[in-house]
């Protein structure tokens, strides 16, 4: 191929596709950015003036409950609707996660915690920069971790991402592994012990299958026992991978992916290696409802799978979503419906609250809850940008 | 008399956004793959176009917007390499050859790093130079070359029909894919 050749190619390859937006979307955007800004500029001049920059500094935006587990209110009249749609305006009725963006209030070296809530590793949306990971322990202090900085995660091409992944905190939020080049970071968040597990590969990807460690690259993955240090390679992929429910028996995973939609559900023992294929099925949601292509981490609780994707709903496709279904059937059960006018993969799954509520990203800095038995969408937290990770169980 | 008019920059933004949006969307496409992925960047990169207009429209905008276009591209397929999004709605073979040609090159384009993919448009799309497609991605001329070089021959590897004439009644082998380093 000449380089000629190419030129023709790629302008062929690209020659029908076509601005969707008029010219002056983007001075129309900026001119709202810019009454933003000034808005919010004259907001904060006002309460600094009122309030003296100190105090306005120290005080909390809004008071959180403890941080206990979530006691979301009932909803009177469960609807079972297969597909749903979050309130326009999302109501913020308090969560214990909502203190994950507060100011760090200690190190862990100082003040190892009993059990973690949430991990955060903070990322400048304007920047891309990132910022030292934090802990949010169950009694509402976040802390800094302090005694290890992990590494960027890279692969072998050199492209770099962010250490703390969706799957880092343990179903008991008592410890944190973080996947590095050759070797995965393991913390006690309970006393700030660091250990270093030696395994081979550029490794990404770092996930609990109860109290195993799955620690993947690009096409190997590990799995570690950490009382011995021991690790064999799990026939699975890193990425598609889903974070078992934490009770779930050894030896059996479920990977989501491709497109179409299908899974897998693995097992894996002395005698062989046995991989059961199937297509998702979407028959339970009405007509013309599908998820296209999944993303993210899928989550499991006992035999329902949370995970993020981009759907069609009827004649709407490039839709953000997140599907509901069953482990063993395949079958899609609920379709969370996030619309189209946000950040692409917007809206990653991070996990399953405590009363079996799946949480959610939303946008670059929302954090929700979605019920799904009974259509509740409620927001936890906003402007907490970066990477989080939740305990799984 | 007309009605006043205060010059805010606007109608000059306009016109350029107009002259250079579809180029400047055919290469976010050929980067990321993805055309809702495309349309988002360009407008991303749009709306800061719009914000620092003021500075930049007595300078070179399309190298500014150009800029940003494409480290955002880079920087978004870095965060999420492993998600790979699919065209949608899924794009199909024509029978004239063209659609079969773009779902070749895209999956090809797909095998190759972001930054692979952003040199091989800012060279073989956009015709930039390499000393401006390393302005561009905000590396070294030297980096464009072993990345421009390790792409093509990935693309041999992975593609190596790229460069049979598609098309042609036929479609006889008409050409290797050459690889001048």
């Amino acid at each position: 191929m000449r380089e000629e050749e190419l030129h023709r190619l790629l302008t062929v390859a690209a020659e029908d596709v076509r601005p969707a937006h008029p010219a002056a979307t983007g001075w129309e955007r900026a001119r709202r950015v810019r009454r933003a800004r000034r808005a919010a500029g004259a907001t904060v001049l006002a309460v600094a003036l009122l309030t003296g920059g100190t105090a306005l500094a120290l005080r909390p935006t809004a008071p959180p409950p403890p941080a206990t587990t979530a006691t979301p209110e009932e909803s009177p009249t469960p609807h079972p609707g297969p597909v749903q749609t979050p309130p326009a305006e999302l109501a913020y009725p308090g969560h214990p996660l909502g203190r994950l963006g507060d100011p760090v209030g200690a190190t862990l070296s100082a003040r190892p915690v009993r059990k973690a809530l949430a991990l955060h590793q903070p990322v400048n949306p304007e920047t891309g920069v990132a910022g030292r990971i934090r802990i949010l322990g169950d009694d509402g202090v976040v802390r800094e971790l302090d005694v290890v900085t992990p590494a960027p995660t890279r692969d072998a091409w050199g492209n770099e991402a962010v250490p703390l992944k969706s799957g880092s905190l343990a179903p008991d939020g008592r410890t944190a592994a973080f996947a590095q080049t050759d070797e995965v970071i393991v913390v006690d968040l309970t006393t700030a012990a660091v250990r270093r597990h030696p395994l081979k590969g550029y490794l990404e990807q770092v996930l609990w299958s109860g109290d195993r460690l799955l620690v993947g690259g690009d096409d190997t993955t590990y799995e570690l026992d950490l009382r011995t240090g021991a690790s064999r390679k799990v026939p699975v992929s890193p990425w598609d991978v889903v974070t078992p429910d934490p009770t779930a028996p050894p030896n059996v995973l479920l990977e989501l992916g491709g497109t179409p939609p299908n899974g897998a559900q693995v097992r894996w023992g002395g005698d062989g290696t046995y991989r059961s294929n199937g297509a998702i099925d979407f028959r339970a949601l009405p007509p013309g409802h599908r998820v296209d292509e999944f993303y993210g981490r899928g989550w499991q609780r006992g035999d329902r799978v949370a995970r993020a994707g981009w759907i069609t709903t009827g004649t709407r496709g490039g839709l953000e979503g997140v599907a509901l279904l069953n482990a063993r059937t395949r079958v899609v059960t609920h379709l969370l419906d996030l619309g189209r006018d946000r950040w692409k993969g917007c809206c990653e799954v991070l996990g399953w609250d405590s009363d079996g509520a799946v949480l959610l990203r939303h946008n670059p800095g929302g954090l929700l809850r979605w019920r799904p038995e009974t259509r509740e969408v409620t927001g936890v937290t906003r402007n907490l940008f970066g990477a989080v990770s939740l305990p799984a169980g | 008399m007309g009605p006043p008019t205060t010059d805010d920059g606007r109608d000059g933004y306009v016109t350029f956004v107009e002259c250079h949006q579809h180029q400047l969307l055919r290469a976010a496409y050929l980067v990321c793959g993805n055309r809702h992925q495309a349309e988002d960047l360009l407008q991303e990169a749009l709306l800061k176009l719009a914000l620092r207009w003021p500075s930049v429209r007595h300078g070179d905008p399309a190298a500014y917007v150009r800029t940003i276009l494409y480290r955002d591209a880079v920087s978004w397929w870095r965060r999420r390499r492993r998600e790979w999004l699919a065209a949608y709605p899924p794009e199909r073979a024509t029978a004239e050859g063209d659609g079969e040609l773009r779902l070749a090159l895209r999956d090809a384009l797909g095998h190759l790093p972001p930054r692979q993919r952003a040199v091989l448009v800012l060279r073989y799309f956009e015709d930039l130079t390499e000393a401006a497609t390393a302005e561009a991605l905000g590396v070294t001329v030297g980096t464009v070359k072993s990345q421009c070089h390790a792409a093509l021959r990935r693309l041999r590897e992975v593609a190596p029909d790229l460069g049979r004439d598609e098309g042609r009644p036929g479609g006889g082998l008409v050409t290797r894919m050459e690889v001048n380093p």
